[in-house]
Parts: structure tokens; sequence; C-alpha cells
């Protein structure tokens, strides 16, 4: 049963439902329109020709994407779009109760501080780096998502922090059209623990790079998922097609470990 | 005889230095001093300012830090990070927040301290879009300060 917050634009409705408005207004895959606008009349947001001004706004970046946002947090893969001054994310919960949630684009590192939980962390001594094993990491994360004993799997004092204190994985990344000579997309993954949080930097040779960070210093890598202007080509009408989120999902290597 | 322009803290118990440029306010209630890029009022500017809670029964910075929080709770502020940190020789508490004021998305770091038993709080505001660029030498400008 599909629902329409007129006050805050917020679209409940179920994940398939969600996902063929986002295939419809990205054009970057197969919709079933009539579907779709029997689903936005249900949940009184208007149809696709006539969306209720709310709903406009928040597919104004799906219309219109400069910026593709994958969003994995607690085992599930969110995609998200940021254009026209504004953010919107499928928000994965239920299945049949997924929300598409806009907001403008400042808002962004906000929300996620928000959504991630970040706050204040122990500030105990810990190692600057530690190289693990990117499967063995994998492993350990998997398990404990699904509340499962990962102890032994890492080295100290990561396995402690991950097997007695884990709260949870996330993984932010951005991509868009980039400027000449600039990077085009930037990623974020980080484990956060009761010990603090840790960055997850996966490298090319099957291990993984894990460093202690700061609630600070996480809150301005956030920030770095909106590209300053200058880091965009400017002249791009839009992210091409096959660079744009359309579903999410379950993350592999979570699903394959937890069965 | 050459006249001197009075320095933007005369008459006041402490000493900061910033640039010429930014706007100077010491007329704005529960501030002794504010130092803006922009209008004070707009939440796009970078503000800086410092005041002290005075008339009351002294406090300890425990106290005066729970004042604080209490007192801004309708910014709904969401509570990055906090600490120890010394400022101007003093033991201070520093906090920082995300927060929204007039639909704009904003980041606070305040340092709250006390001495001879009267709370002072310096904070920065600033916009999230600049934090990269505005934050850091915002913070600078709060580390000159110095009580006379």
């Amino acid at each position: 049963m599909s629902s329409f917050n007129a006050e805050t634009g917020i679209l409940t409705a179920s994940r398939d439902e969600i996902g063929a408005l986002v295939a419809w207004a990205t054009g970057a895959a197969e919709a079933d329109a009539g579907a779709v606008d029997a689903m936005l009349g249900q949940a009184g947001a208007g149809s696709l020709e006539r969306p209720h001004v709310k709903l406009t706004d928040a597919l104004a970046p799906l219309r219109r994407p400069i910026v593709g946002v994958r969003l994995a947090k607690t085992g599930y893969l969110m995609p998200g779009w940021v254009g026209e001054g504004r953010f919107t994310l499928h928000v994965y919960r239920n299945g049949d109760d997924d929300q598409l949630v806009s907001m403008p684009a400042e808002h962004l590192v906000h929300f996620l501080l928000w959504l991630l939980d970040i706050g204040p962390r122990p500030r105990d001594e810990r190692p600057a780096e530690t190289s693990v094993q990117s499967d063995q990491l994998s492993r350990a994360v998997a398990l404990r998502l699904g509340d499962r004993p990962s102890e032994g799997l890492l080295p100290e004092p990561l396995d402690s922090a991950v097997a007695h204190g884990f709260r949870d994985w996330w993984l932010a990344s951005s991509h868009w059209p980039p400027a000449e000579g600039t990077p085009g997309k930037i990623m974020l993954e980080a484990i956060d623990t009761d010990a603090g949080l840790w960055s997850v930097q996966q490298l090319e040779d099957g291990t993984a790079i894990v460093r202690p960070v700061t609630p600070l210093s996480t809150m301005l890598a956030l920030g770095d998922l909106l590209p300053d202007g200058n880091l965009v080509d400017q002249s791009a009408p839009r992210l091409p097609l096959e660079d744009t989120p359309v579903h999410g999902g379950p993350v592999k290597w979570v699903a394959d470990v937890l069965g | 005889m050459r006249l001197r322009r009075r320095t933007p803290t005369h008459g006041l118990e402490f000493e900061l230095e910033f640039p010429e440029e930014l706007n100077v306010y010491r007329d704005v209630a529960g501030t002794d001093l504010i130092v803006a890029a922009g209008e004070v009022n707009d939440p796009g500017a970078t503000v800086i300012s410092i005041g002290a809670v005075r008339g009351e029964e002294p406090v300890t910075r425990d106290e005066h830090v729970r004042r604080v929080r209490a007192n801004s709770a309708d910014l709904q502020p969401h509570l990055v990070d906090e600490g120890p940190m010394p400022l101007a020789g003093h033991k201070s508490w520093w906090t920082v927040d995300a927060i929204v004021v007039g639909g704009r998305s904003l980041v606070l770091d305040r340092w709250m301290l006390v001495r001879d038993g009267v709370g002072w709080t310096a904070s920065v505001q600033t916009p999230a879009l600049n934090m990269h660029s505005i934050r850091d030498g915002a913070i600078t400008i709060v580390s000159t300060l110095r009580f006379t």
C-alpha cells in the first residue's frame, strides 16, 4: 500500500514500485509507466504527467543527475542522486515500505551523520594502521552483521573491537562527470565499533588497510561526497545513463557469508 | 597628533586577532563579541562569537557545558564529536554539532571553559558546504583568544 506525505514529500511504497519509478525518472532502465502511475495515484502523489509539487522536487535529481550516490549500510546497498540542488535517496527498509526521501543537497552530510549514527566515540590509542586480508575482513564484518561470532579472524585490537563491540559497517560512494584532470569518484568505507570508527582502504592486491578515524574526520570525509564545482565537468548535461544508479539490494559478500 | 582607531576588543576582557575585513558586532545579546564573514543574521555567513554568562552563581565547566547544550536544544544539534581542548590557557570542552538554521546546514564548533567561576563560550558556525575551505581558518582565529 503506497502513501505520500505532502508535507515532507516522502513517498512510501514497495521496493519494486519505487524501483520502477526510479527507472522511469532516470531513464536508465525499463519501467512499466502504467503501473507507476497507478501507484502514484493511489498514494495521492499525482501522476507521472502531473506529479505533486513535492514529488517533482524529489524527482528532479533523478531526471538530471549530476552525482550518483551509492550508500551501503547494514548489508544493504541503496541508490541516491544529486542534481538541481537536491539529493534524493531510495531508502531500503523492509521491502514493502521502502521510501523515496529528498532534501536540499547541502543537507546530505547532516542526513548521513544521522543515518550512520556518527557521534562521539572513545579516544583510546589504537594502531595507526592494520593490514588485513580483505576476504577475512569481509567475513568478520558479514558475520557480525548477522549477529554471529567473528572472534579470531583479524589481528588485535581490531579483532576484539569487531567481535565484541561491533556497531555497523557502511560504505558511501559518489561519482560524477569529472572535469579534465580531476577524479570523478570517491568511496568511503568504515567499520563502526564501540572502540571507535575505522576507515577501510581496499587495495588491489587483496589486502585492506584499516585505520582509526575520528567522528570529526568522518564528517569531513562525508562532505567530500558532494564534489566542489571545479571537480565536475560543467559541460556534461548529466551523469551518463550507464553510470546512473537505479537498483540497490543486499551486498553480495554479506549475503554470501550469511547464506 | 595621530589618532588611533580603537581595537575591536577595546574594553573587553579578552583580545582576539582577526582580519580587518570581517564584520564586528558588539551589541548582540548574550555575546561579548561577534566576528562574521557576512551579515550576522545570514545563516550562510561564517560567524565567530565569544561570550560569557555573568551575574550567576559560580559554575563548574561541566555545569557550563550542560547549560550551553540545554540552551541550544532548539537547534536540534547532532553531536558529532567532543573532547577536552585547551583554549586561552584554560581547559575547555570542545563540541562539534551539525545543525540546520533557516534551511541551511551548518557546522557548529564550541569551546566552553570557566574562568573565575564564570562560564565562557567561544564558537564557530560555518556553512556545511564550506566546512573544508573556511572552518580551519575560523578556528585559527578562535585559537588567538587571550584573556587580558
